[in-house]
């Protein structure tokens, strides 16, 4: 059965008339929000997953179809942007979890636990690499607000928590890299 | 604290970037529309469930409402002719009621007069008013089955009884009568009064008295 697109999209549409129009039935509203958003929540999935490009794709997958299935309980409060990455944030630490869950039950895997020893104690000479050792927490809340730009309230927002937390992960995090880093550097 | 934050920007502004793999965005858009087909197909389903439903549930309702028409249909006379009968029931009653309710409260009330020479009429007029209400009264009565109408004739009856007695000692008395109440006194052992009663036959059916002989 053919889908259906013969609705008009407004000439630049706000990200909730997208989603609207997308809940009453015209996909090209979805291919017009995805456009807007694919590079920003991969770069900030690829980034926050160590650089994993397959991981990437796959929590990119997993947070779109997230988006998909929720279109039609969506509340447009012309916020979408900071409800997709709440969507991301959420996927992220889910994924962190079933690995942190996959590597302890693999501890007899000594290649993958060496690894992982021998990656803690890298030194490090960029931030690429001393953000890949910080928790998963403070390196979320860090590239949220130096690398997408959002304030400490909207990172709160989105991650469901208080700003006094994202504050001290903020703080906690960049003394870390500092130190790992040195001070001229960061 | 701005150029620290500045700086801090550019820094993970330079951080490793990639683009999504070749599929990716196809991958994400097909999903989106196989999405909404299913949907779609979950609408269209529920809406065909929801018209089957609906006919169920009018067809149920024209059933429920059809039935006891094609059992007994009730028409608007009908209900007229109900109500019509109903009150004409009620007028029944009240008719009784007030039929009957001055001869018994006459019966009932102490005659002044009665101790004069006026009683015989009294009696009278006693006596044709209880048979005027006594029949009409039993025939308003009887089909309501009232208690109260049951208890108005009972006293109509009495009242009748009463009185007949009375106004046929004033008036021409039958031999039946003057027979039944000998039979009465001679019951009581009321000597007298028996012969009185035994003169008044002897005098009003000597025929009686010579047959008998």
């Amino acid at each position: 059965m053919p889908i259906n697109n013969s609705r008009l999209l407004p000439l630049k549409p706000t990200d909730d008339e997208l989603i609207a129009a997308y809940a009453g039935g015209t996909a090209d509203a979805f291919d017009a929000l995805y456009a807007r958003y694919r590079e920003r929540v991969y770069s900030y999935c690829f980034r926050a997953l160590s650089y994993d490009e397959s991981q990437a794709a796959d929590c990119c997958q997993e947070i779109w179809m997230k988006v998909i299935k929720a279109t039609s309980t969506y509340r447009s409060n012309g916020h979408f942007d900071r409800w997709l990455f709440g969507l991301a944030h959420n996927c992220l630490v889910d994924r962190y979890r079933q690995q942190s869950k996959m590597l302890l039950s693999d501890s007899d895997d000594e290649a993958v636990s060496l690894e992982n020893f021998v990656h803690r104690f890298e030194q490090c000479d960029n931030l690429q690499t001393a953000l890949q050792k910080l928790p998963l927490a403070q390196r979320s809340a860090l590239l949220l607000h130096y690398c997408e730009g959002y304030s400490l309230t909207e990172i709160a927002d989105l991650q469901s928590i208080s700003t006094q937390t994202i504050k001290s992960r903020l703080r906690y995090g960049l003394s870390k890299v500092r130190g790992w880093l040195g001070e001229d550097h960061v | 604290m701005s150029d620290t934050h500045n700086k801090l920007q550019n820094e993970f502004k330079n951080l490793p970037d990639a683009q999504p793999p070749f599929g990716h965005d196809t991958r994400i858009k097909a999903l989106a529309r196989e999405h909404l087909q299913s949907q779609r197909d979950d609408r269209a389903r529920t809406k065909r469930w929801a018209g089957g439903l609906a006919t169920l549930a009018s067809a149920a309702l024209v059933f429920l409402i059809a039935a006891p028409l094609l059992q007994k249909p009730i028409t608007l006379e009908s209900v007229e002719e109900l109500s019509d009968a109903i009150a004409s029931e009620q007028m029944i009653i009240e008719d009784a009621a007030s039929a009957v309710e001055p001869a018994i409260r006459h019966e009932i009330t102490p005659q002044k007069s009665s101790a004069g020479g006026g009683s015989e009429a009294i009696e009278l007029d006693r006596a044709e008013s209880a048979q005027i209400v006594l029949p009409r009264a039993k025939i308003l009565a009887e089909p309501l089955a009232n208690d109260e109408a049951d208890n108005l004739v009972g006293r109509a009856t009495k009242s009748f009884s009463g009185a007949q007695l009375k106004s046929e000692d004033v008036e021409s008395p039958t031999l039946e009568s003057l027979l039944a109440k000998l039979e009465q006194a001679e019951k009581k052992s009321n000597l007298e009064k028996a012969k009185q009663i035994r003169d008044e036959i002897t005098r009003l059916f000597p025929d009686y008295i010579n047959n008998k002989k």
